[in-house]
């Protein structure tokens, strides 16, 4: 079977179905930010409703929103005369992008990862893994722990133990 | 999941009254803090790691069990001794006491200790190696050679994609990498730094290749030959190794960006033959070292440090150039050339240089920092052209006379050249021994009958002037051109003076503003043009370039604000009259 060329991509959707059932109509000129509905579409199996079944609606909503907008930025043919307007879109995007990110709670940022690494869309993964280190970042494990309520598993030996074998990081 | 968690929430009780929407948010949140980071998969958990720093990953093992083994499986492997060496790590290991030696060894022992360790458990889990870093400096290496042998092979068995070794001797005796890291074909990316490679006959099995670093690498000619023709996906090569005269890379398909640098002062000649080659960077510390790069047509990006060659004759042959950085060249005195393409020129810190003459017609950025006078300047640019110039400015032998022509020729060469001038940056130093009789404005409009030139931004910094010509500078200074933003430099150093001088210089300022606007402008009156005062609209502090806010800089207190300023730049924003219609 031959690949659909991208003219006829641009004028056609796709139907994606959320893990709770509901249906997404996304573009294939932005679904193709998702490598695993890339290579659907390579394949030529985008037929009907293509079911998500790792990620919820929420959090799909979310990744078509992110996807939509970065695809808005990467509109072909639209030269940007100057090199000082392509650093201000970049940094507006990266300001965007900060926003979007910021204002997920924990369990939203958490679907996020396990959407956006599920349908293989690098770039948000990337992102909230950053979002994530970024929270983590100068912190002890103390509040870490707090943080993310992870309950320590080892014995108070055990623990000191560990402690004393990696001492340097601790210094 | 949700509703499963709102049955498991014991707290809530606690809340007898109804819930709305907030609350719901707030609680969610609180609720929602059930340890799901844990529950990611590994991969993406390591992935998430891979954003923090080595130390910040190691205090991840002792969160939990399933953490340690998180961090156990990590496929970043990064050792550096200075962790262990704690304040022995700031010092040179040449002025240490008998005492600090003993305390090196000791925590040396401790480090490799635990790398010994950390790579046999991570080997265990039979994972392939995304990264191993190992950074160390020692005193011998005759009792650890066979261990980092050892390290070596294990990464090269767990199929390590990222390779970087730096093993740093006092020099008398290196440690010579075993030839069994030829054989780490899955290796992309290879810095190697302080060993050395023996000559060898093994076949190099980098298939993967595209990355190899080599700093202060003993290295033979044959064995970059070697490297360079066995690696057919190299892409990305940097050398500032030792132990050859003569660098000739050819046989590189892929070949695109290309750094090389000379740590003993041996370099002699340096041939490159790339045909995917776009960025290069030599460094050639002042021996006449012959260059030829002739045969990489594609190369659109050059920078070139410390070098003693014909300009002209090299640019000639790269007919693809846009951006061309020549820095630090002492021994050039003279640029001429001219390019079709070139985009952007930076002429940097090449204090001996008497003359450039460049015709680029596409030029659109020109920057250039020089201490000496230029007597023969000419840009032809296009007509988008922005500059960036920089003159470190010190008179300390002849006189005022010379200042006045030194602003003379920026004012009509440089100014008079440039299209537009984005910033004018002078640091200006003049001897107290030096007579300045007659450096005055009066003296300055005599040799200099032209229009101020308008620059985006003046920056000055004075150094070193005699107060009491602080007012004849300004005026000067203000006779060479009208900047849209003037930025005077704070500087910690010699702090007491600094401020003394900008207080001189604001004072000034200050002092004619309020002239102007009392319209008590009487100078200039036989002049056709006058003097600047007759021309500022206004000026208020646009920013203090440390302060995100410009809040606490206002004009009127800037004088009781300024000693307690930190390090920074004051940023004046100047409004002019439509001067060239005036």
């Amino acid at each position: 079977m031959s690949t659909p060329s991208s003219s006829v991509f641009s004028y056609r959707v796709l139907k994606l179905k959320s893990s709770d059932g509901e249906i997404f109509e996304v573009k294939q000129t932005v679904a193709v930010q998702s490598g695993v509905l890339k290579q659907m579409m390579e394949d030529g199996c985008t037929e009907g409703e293509i079911p998500l079944n790792n990620v919820d609606s929420p959090t799909l909503a979310k990744i078509i929103e992110w996807c939509n907008k970065h695809h808005d930025d990467d509109v072909e043919g639209r030269v940007l005369s100057q090199e000082k307007e392509k650093e201000k879109e970049k940094a507006d995007m990266k300001r965007w992008e900060s926003e979007f990110i910021d204002a997920l709670n924990r369990d939203e940022l958490y679907f996020l990862l396990i959407g956006s690494n599920y349908m293989n869309i690098k770039e948000l993964l990337d992102c909230a893994a950053q979002k994530v280190a970024g929270m983590v970042k100068g912190k002890t494990p103390e509040a870490i722990r707090e943080m993310f309520n992870i309950q320590s598993d080892f014995t108070e030996e055990e623990e000191k133990a560990i402690r004393k074998e990696n001492q340097w990081a601790f210094n | 999941m949700y509703t499963l968690l709102w049955t498991l929430n014991y707290n809530c009780d606690i809340y007898d009254y109804e819930l709305n929407v907030t609350d719901l948010k707030i609680m969610g949140d609180r609720i929602g803090m059930v340890d799901r980071i844990s529950e990611l998969p590994d991969f993406i958990i390591h992935h998430i790691m891979s954003y923090l720093s080595t130390k910040e990953v190691a205090q991840t093992c002792v969160l939990s069990k399933r953490w340690n083994h998180l961090r156990t499986s990590f496929p970043i492997l990064d050792f550096d001794q200075v962790y262990f060496l704690g304040d022995l790590a700031k010092h040179s290991m040449y002025t240490f006491s008998v005492r600090e030696k003993r305390r090196f060894c000791k925590r040396s022992v401790k480090f490799v200790g635990f790398v010994d360790a950390s790579l046999l458990r991570f080997c265990e889990l039979k994972v392939s190696m995304q990264k191993f870093r190992l950074s160390m400096r020692l005193f011998d290496v005759e009792g650890i050679t066979s261990l980092l042998d050892k390290w070596i092979e294990l990464a090269v068995a767990n199929e390590v994609q990222e390779l970087d070794f730096n093993v740093e001797t006092n020099g008398v005796s290196r440690y010579s990498l075993p030839a069994t890291i030829f054989s780490a074909k899955f290796v992309t990316t290879l810095k190697l730094s302080g060993c050395k490679l023996e000559q060898s006959s093994d076949t190099i099995r980098f298939h993967s290749l595209k990355k190899l670093a080599l700093h202060s690498v003993h290295i033979g000619e044959q064995m970059v030959q070697k490297f360079i023709s066995e690696c057919p996906l190299l892409e990305d090569l940097i050398l500032s190794a030792i132990g050859f005269k003569r660098v000739c890379v050819s046989n590189a398909p892929k070949l695109k960006i290309v750094t090389i640098g000379d740590e003993n002062n041996e370099l002699e000649s340096i041939e490159i033959v790339a045909p995917s080659l776009q960025q290069c960077t030599l460094t050639c510390l002042y021996k006449p070292c012959v260059i030829d790069l002739a045969g990489c047509p594609h190369l659109n990006s050059l920078k070139l440090v410390e070098v003693d060659i014909e300009i002209h004759d090299l640019i000639s042959k790269i007919p693809l150039l846009e951006k061309l950085i020549i820095q630090d060249c002492d021994e050039i005195t003279e640029i001429v050339f001219s390019s079709n393409r070139l985009k952007d020129l930076q002429i940097l810190q090449c204090y001996n240089m008497n003359g450039i003459n460049v015709d680029a017609p596409n030029l659109l950025s020109f920057s250039l920092e020089c201490e000496d006078i230029l007597y023969c300047f000419s840009i032809n640019g296009s007509h988008r052209c922005s500059c960036k110039l920089k003159f470190i400015i010190k008179f300390d032998t002849e006189g005022d006379i010379l200042v006045l022509t030194w602003f003379n020729i920026i004012k009509e060469e440089f100014l008079g050249v440039a299209h537009q001038v984005k910033e004018l940056s002078m640091s200006i130093s003049i001897d107290k021994r030096i007579s300045l009789d007659s450096f005055s404005l009066d003296e300055f409009r005599n040799c200099s009958l032209s229009l101020p030139r308008e620059v985006e931004n003046l920056i000055i910094d004075v150094q070193e002037v005699p107060p009491s010509k602080y007012a004849a500078l300004l005026d000067c200074l203000l006779w060479v051109c009208f900047p849209r933003i003037l930025s005077i430099e704070l500087k910690q150093q010699k702090q007491s003076i600094k401020f003394i001088e900008v207080s001189h210089v604001l004072f000034y300022l200050q002092l004619f503003y309020e002239k102007l606007i009392n319209s008590d402008t009487k100078c200039c009156n036989s002049h056709i043009i006058k003097c600047w005062r007759h021309y500022l609209k206004g000026y208020k502090i646009e920013s203090f370039v440390p302060y995100n806010d410009p809040k606490p800089l206002r004009v009127d207190n800037l004088m009781v604000e300024l000693p307690r300023l930190p390090e920074g730049t004051i940023r004046f924003q100047l409004e002019w009259c439509s001067f060239f219609t005036y």
